[in-house]
């Protein structure tokens, strides 16, 4: 009996909850009720400025609006140089939107592998403030990270990269650096206003 | 039986639709559904869409079965160009649903792998979006709570200054 009563209770306290399910759903919005993936594609097509703006509608927008495929697509828009995913892509698109340059005393520390070619780049990804990302793209040497964005043609990019060794080893920051296939950079310095200077005048 | 040529779907609720085999070879769920079936005659369980929802997905079928759309060239010409104001009108018409029903059809097109329906579908939630002029205006558009306290709000806010002032 005790059973039965139980099981009644059960009954109509899942009905009800179930009820109230119901009236959540009508109200709920689409991130709940699609898959994370379409939420994606839809945002995909957002321009940032209306990206910007979902970032601030609710939790669950802000953090499906960060998403780093949005932004890798919208930062990669015209390059093709692109196979694999990287993370941090919304600090390379903004970035290169405000071209501006970080004080000049935060550091930057570049650790990258290039390829033979220029043509593609590896290595740390721009995931954290300060560490920048090295890539190709649209026929450029691009550096990018928060605050940075340096865009050198590739035909330059060992002139510069032995340009930003030389710069260095003069102000006593000695960078790991070997020209060649498949040569392993590792670049540790700061006051990049300077080096931009450096780079844009060559 | 049904006729030559033709296959039965039975949605969720148990309506039963019959299709052009070819229409219904548009979605590649079925189509693939299609190939593993060998009785002609055997009726296809949709079950995760709703009859009025599958009515509306069969009745897109069957119009661009009837009108093959030209192949969209803005999408070879730039795959990383993402359009939202190529919908054609009669899609237009066809996406100019309730919020529910347009939800409904994307999760639709996208069990039954419908890719031009998706796409489509996806785009105009995008519009619905675009048209709004303030984070506000699109909480009430989606009906979204606002679950932000007004520190995290203040942050974000002051991140996304820069899309803020000029919308």
């Amino acid at each position: 009996m005790e059973n039965l009563l139980e099981s009644e209770f059960l009954k109509t306290s899942m009905n009800k909850l179930e009820q109230k399910q119901k009236k959540q759903n009508t109200r709920k919005d689409f991130m709940e009720i699609l898959p994370e993936e379409i939420s994606v594609q839809i945002f995909g097509y957002l321009d940032s400025k209306t990206l910007g703006m979902c970032n601030l509608v609710s939790q669950e927008w802000n953090r499906i609006t960060n998403d780093d495929l949005i932004w890798h697509e919208k930062s990669n828009k015209e390059s093709k140089t692109f196979t694999r995913y990287r993370s941090g892509w919304k600090a390379i698109y903004f970035a290169k939107q405000k071209k501006e340059v970080i004080d000049e005393n935060s550091q930057i520390f570049l650790d990258v592998n290039v390829t033979d070619s220029f043509r593609y780049f590896s290595g740390n990804t721009c995931s954290s403030h300060n560490h920048p990302s090295l890539f190709a793209h649209n026929g450029h040497l691009n550096i990018a990270g928060k605050g940075i964005f340096l865009e050198i043609p590739i035909e330059r990019a060992t002139e510069a990269l032995n340009l930003f060794a030389m710069f260095l080893k003069n102000r006593k920051y000695h960078p790991k650096f070997r020209i060649g296939q498949s040569s392993n950079y590792h670049f540790s310095f700061d006051r990049k206003a300077r080096i931009i200077k450096i780079l844009q005048t060559k | 039986m049904t006729e030559l040529g033709k296959i039965k779907l039975v949605s969720s609720d148990s309506q039963e639709f019959e299709v052009d085999r070819e229409v219904a070879a548009m979605s590649q769920t079925i189509k693939n559904l299609l190939e593993a079936i060998e009785d002609e005659n055997t009726a296809i369980p949709i079950e995760n869409v709703k009859g009025e929802i599958l009515e509306r997905v069969i009745h897109y079928c069957e119009h661009h079965y009837n009108h093959p759309s030209p192949k969209n060239l803005t999408e070879n010409e730039n795959e990383y160009e993402r359009r939202t104001d190529d919908i054609e009108p009669w899609d237009q018409t066809f996406c100019n649903v309730e919020q529910p029903i347009l939800f409904e059809l994307i999760l639709a097109a996208n069990y039954l792998d419908i890719k031009p329906l998706l796409d489509v579908c996806c785009k105009t939630v995008a519009n619905l979006i675009k048209e709004c002029r303030s984070p506000e205006e699109i909480r009430k558009r989606f009906k979204i709570k606002n679950d932000f306290t007004k520190e995290e709000e203040e942050e974000i806010r002051k991140e996304n200054a820069w899309c803020l002032d000029e919308k």
